[in-house]
């Protein structure tokens, strides 16, 4: 468990939104050995992509249409 | 999984909003929008500190049946997820303030055959201020080596998102459009008004977004529509709109005569842009006062569950009060109604 706790501290640092259903398989159905490199791979293939922390912040600046 | 002793949270991303009659579970990752009961954004908000059984201890089965639906809602839109007393302290509600390191965010520049705005100049003081993002509205026709010159100011710039808007012209065609977005990467939307109804539109198939509209934009009077269509699921607008008024803050604008205005639409100006420094104008008093309206004292959005996602505008609003809903938008969160 603490490795996971690790973890989950780790991912709160980068992205306190990131998704953590995937950090909740992780400590729940996912042996402890697993590495970040695995968990993205399960992350595309649950979410089809690792993208999350990069959407282009963009509001629309004025509204005319 | 047996989810009695358990607490169910929801993923921070996913944010629960109130409003009068309804409310709504704005996934801000995947760009979704729930309408829930307001009864089920109670339970939510309660069962931040019960767990599930704790929680249906108190009711009948009836009771306990809606509660279970809203169980396997949540779940099934991967919208949250069970964990224990121990994880729930693991994963925090999202409670930051918006924060950003530019003094000015976005910036408007009008302009019809009537300007004279010197585009280096205003481009180079908006980088001193940290802008990341402008529009530039043009309402008269205006000439593809023009705008291509005014872009020119830009390459090396840290402005790196740039909306345009021009009336379309014969000059205008699809494979000027192409070039236009092809040399200007930094170009994040351009949209053709007066596009004639007799040609169809172009193909919107550029990295940039590109909107043919057959709309008349011939002055800033068109600005202010509130509208589904601009609502932002985005976390950041969301965080922004709690404490700021979502239009205005961190905006600043020049209009076609070079006044310098919070939105072009507006009369109060802070001088004109040829004897007074976009600096000077936003450290002048009153500059940024609107940036503080935010939603929640809005009359009416305040208990609008759109609040944190829709649009605002404060050049036209209900009474020409300076809390009033915005004038264009036709919903109505009692009746839960859009009129049109
Ligand atoms: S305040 Fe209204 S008119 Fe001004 S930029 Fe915002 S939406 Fe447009
Ligand atoms: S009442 Fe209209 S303007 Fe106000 S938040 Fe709701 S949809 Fe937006």
């Amino acid at each position: 468990m603490d490795d996971t706790k690790d973890k989950l501290e780790k991912l709160l640092k980068v992205d306190n939104f990131n998704r953590l259903p995937l950090f909740m398989e992780n400590a729940k159905l996912i042996p402890k050995k697993k590495n970040l490199k695995e968990y993205k791979k399960i992350t595309v293939e649950k979410y089809g992509t690792t993208n999350f922390r990069h959407t282009v912040y963009r509001k629309p600046i004025s509204t005319f249409l | 999984m047996n989810a009695n002793n358990q607490y169910l949270t929801l993923f921070a991303n996913c944010i629960p909003v109130k409003g009068a009659s309804r409310s709504v579970i704005c996934d801000t990752q995947h760009k979704r929008v729930k309408f829930i009961p307001n009864s089920m954004y109670d339970w939510i908000q309660e069962l931040k500190s019960i767990s599930i059984e704790d929680y249906q201890k108190e009711l009948n089965e009836n009771q306990i049946q809606i509660t279970n639906d809203y169980i396997d809602f949540i779940i099934q839109n991967d919208f949250g997820f069970f964990c224990t007393k121990e994880e729930l302290a693991w994963f925090p509600e999202y409670d930051g303030s918006y924060e950003s390191p530019n003094e000015i965010e976005n910036a408007i520049i009008d302009s019809d055959d009537s300007s004279n705005h010197n585009y280096q100049k205003i481009f180079s003081q908006l980088e001193q201020l940290g802008c990341e993002a402008i529009q530039l509205r043009f309402f008269d026709a205006i000439k593809f080596e023009q705008l291509n010159k005014i872009l020119s100011h830009l390459e090396q710039s840290s402005i790196v998102s740039i909306d345009l808007a021009l009336p379309f012209s014969q000059e205008w065609s699809n494979e000027k459009v192409k070039d236009a977005l092809n040399k200007h990467p930094r170009i994040f939307q351009l949209t053709l008004t007066s596009f004639p109804a007799t040609l169809d539109p172009y193909p919107n198939e550029h990295r940039a977004n590109l909107v043919c509209s057959s709309k008349v934009i011939d002055s800033n009077s068109h600005c202010g529509i509130i509208d589904p269509k601009y609502f932002r699921l985005m976390k950041e607008s969301m965080i922004e709109a709690r404490d700021f008024n979502n239009c205005l803050n961190k905006k600043i604008s020049i209009d076609v005569h070079g006044t310098i205005k919070n939105c072009p639409t507006m009369s109060e100006s802070f001088g004109n842009i040829a004897s007074t420094t976009l600096e000077e104008a936003l450290n002048s008093n009153g500059f940024k006062t609107k940036w503080f309206i935010k939603k929640d004292d809005i009359k009416i959005c305040q208990d609008c569950e759109f609040r944190y996602i829709c649009s605002d505008c404060r050049a036209y609003t209900q009474n020409e009060d300076a809390y009033g809903k915005p004038l264009k938008c036709n919903y109505n969160p009692e009746k839960m109604e859009w009129k049109s």
